[in-house]
């Protein structure tokens, strides 16, 4: 290769040693190995008469890879060309295989890496003075994903080093989706890589090729964001926005909440003939006023000790006519055995009308208990209550995406690392 | 500032009118004093006397104790 200052071709083409097939090169600077895409030998050529041939990657697919050698593509704005294809398999787990496609940019001789496994890419990239200072890559908000040594299965098209010596190199990934931070170490030699996960969209668009000729995805890639995650901490800022917002309308609306019937009444045994034993007299609560529409909170409490009462109880407006009616069953146990007390039942209970209109009202209770029980009963009716139950039914509406998006990315993080040797939820299983 | 905020929450901001519907769900409920998942009302008719204690109320059943 040539030496001198003057611009470098955009390409130049040698012989195979061993099937003497003219093979293109692109960095004609930088390459000195070459795996022979056609009879896949491995060799070192800069410029020797005899290129040093190493051997033969015998394992080579007769089919070219998804990103052709020569392929230009366009990422982050910068042309690459594909120049090199080396599919890997860790040392220790040889079925966890992948391919990495080297890109060389020729206007700065610059490399990056395309990686891709079941379908998931990544774009890796030797870490430099450049982009040191980037807060996005701090060692201490990754997490450490996988460590191997990395072995090669087979390799096409030219490299600027000898791709078998990274046999001997150890290699750490960690991660903090969608970033990778990679270590490789040889000895005491350590270098850094830099990666992002790169979308089969975003692929197919960069070099002008369909999505659908793009590896099937598997799983979970390992820097794959979570469904999600460009609107997560909006949503979550508008759930607890409105969140916020509704706590607060439920207090003011607690806080309005006004008193308008406040009697005790006293249950008497009807002496009619007619009447069947335990029955009580009909009761009738003083009359009380609601200028609008409103819905009434009507809280029983009866004075009974192991005793029970039906109360069946009309609210009847005294200008229409018009009733509301409702039933609540009262009961309340209580004792001691074996040295404990207990209780059993409530001495109170409620009831909730809905639009209820403006006009006049009284109550009539109809009370119904064992013979010779004649308990005081204290009413107490509320206009505009808070109603709790239109508070949690919203506010269940609300959480309901949220909630969905946690468990979608719930899932996908334990499918992420069920890939890993350090997967946090191992011990969940 | 709330301008900021408005586009920080940009990306969910049609979602944030899909969830005007409940919000419009519990103001209706709190004018019309609506409990929206139904209340404790048991009558099926209206009485026509005002006043009328007592004729015509339903919801009262048999209740066997123990």
């Amino acid at each position: 290769m040539s030496e001198t200052a003057t611009p470098q071709p955009e390409s130049a083409q040698l012989d195979c040693p061993e099937c003497h097939t003219s093979i293109t090169y692109y960095d004609v600077a930088g390459s000195e190995y070459y795996a022979c895409p056609n009879c896949h030998a491995y060799f070192r050529w800069s410029g020797e008469e005899t290129p040093e041939v190493f051997g033969n990657y015998k394992d080579a697919p007769k089919t070219s890879p998804v990103l052709p050698l020569g392929t230009l593509g366009i990422l982050d704005g910068a042309l690459y060309r594909v120049v090199g294809v080396v599919s890997r398999c860790e040392a220790n787990h040889r079925q966890y295989s992948w391919r990495e496609y080297q890109l060389f940019q020729p206007e700065t001789g610059r490399y990056v890496q395309l990686a891709e496994y079941n379908g998931h890419w990544t774009l890796i990239w030797a870490a430099s003075h450049l982009d040191k200072n980037r807060e996005d890559f701090k060692l201490a908000d990754f997490k450490l994903f996988n460590k191997y040594q990395p072995r090669i299965n087979w390799a096409l098209g030219e490299f600027d080093w000898d791709i078998e010596r990274d046999d001997t190199l150890n290699v750490a990934e960690h991660i903090n989706p969608p970033r990778l931070l990679v270590q490789e170490r040889r000895g005491k030699e350590q270098q850094w890589y830099r990666g992002r996960h790169v979308a089969p969209d975003e692929l197919a668009s960069a070099f002008n090729i369909s999505r659908s000729s793009l590896p099937h995805q598997e799983g979970t890639g390992a820097v794959e964001p979570a469904p999600g995650s460009n609107s997560h901490s909006a949503l979550w800022t508008l759930t607890g926005i409105l969140t916020a917002a509704l706590v607060l309308i439920q207090l003011v609306l607690a806080v309005r909440t006004t008193s308008v019937l406040s009697q005790t009444i006293q249950v008497a045994p009807d002496t009619t003939a007619t009447a069947a034993p335990g029955t009580g007299r009909v009761l009738v609560s003083p009359s009380f006023t609601l200028d609008h529409q409103t819905a009434l909170d009507i809280e029983l409490n009866a004075t009974l000790s192991n005793q029970w009462l039906e109360l069946p109880v009309s609210l009847v407006n005294e200008q229409t006519g018009r009733g509301f009616e409702f039933t609540k069953n009262i009961e309340f146990y209580s004792g001691v055995e074996g040295g404990e007390s207990w209780s059993e039942g409530s001495r109170s209970a409620d009831a909730v009308l809905s639009r209820v209109p403006a006009g006049r009202y009284h109550l009539n209770f109809y009370p119904f208990t064992e013979k010779g029980v004649t308990p005081e009963i204290r009413v107490n009716v509320w206009a505009d209550p808070a109603l709790p139950s239109n508070f949690f039914v919203v506010l269940g509406l609300i959480l309901l995406v949220p909630g969905l998006q946690l468990l979608r990315r719930h899932s996908h993080e334990r499918s992420r690392w069920s890939n890993s040797d350090y997967n946090p939820y191992a011990t969940e299983e | 500032m709330l301008e900021n905020l408005l586009n920080f929450l940009r990306p969910v901001r049609f979602y944030a009118l899909l969830l005007l519907l409940p919000l419009a769900w519990f103001a209706w409920g709190t004018a019309t004093g609506t409990r929206l998942l139904g209340d404790d009302n048991e009558s099926t008719e209206t009485l026509n006397a005002p006043g009328s204690g007592g004729h015509g109320h339903a919801g009262r059943g048999l209740y066997f104790h123990k």
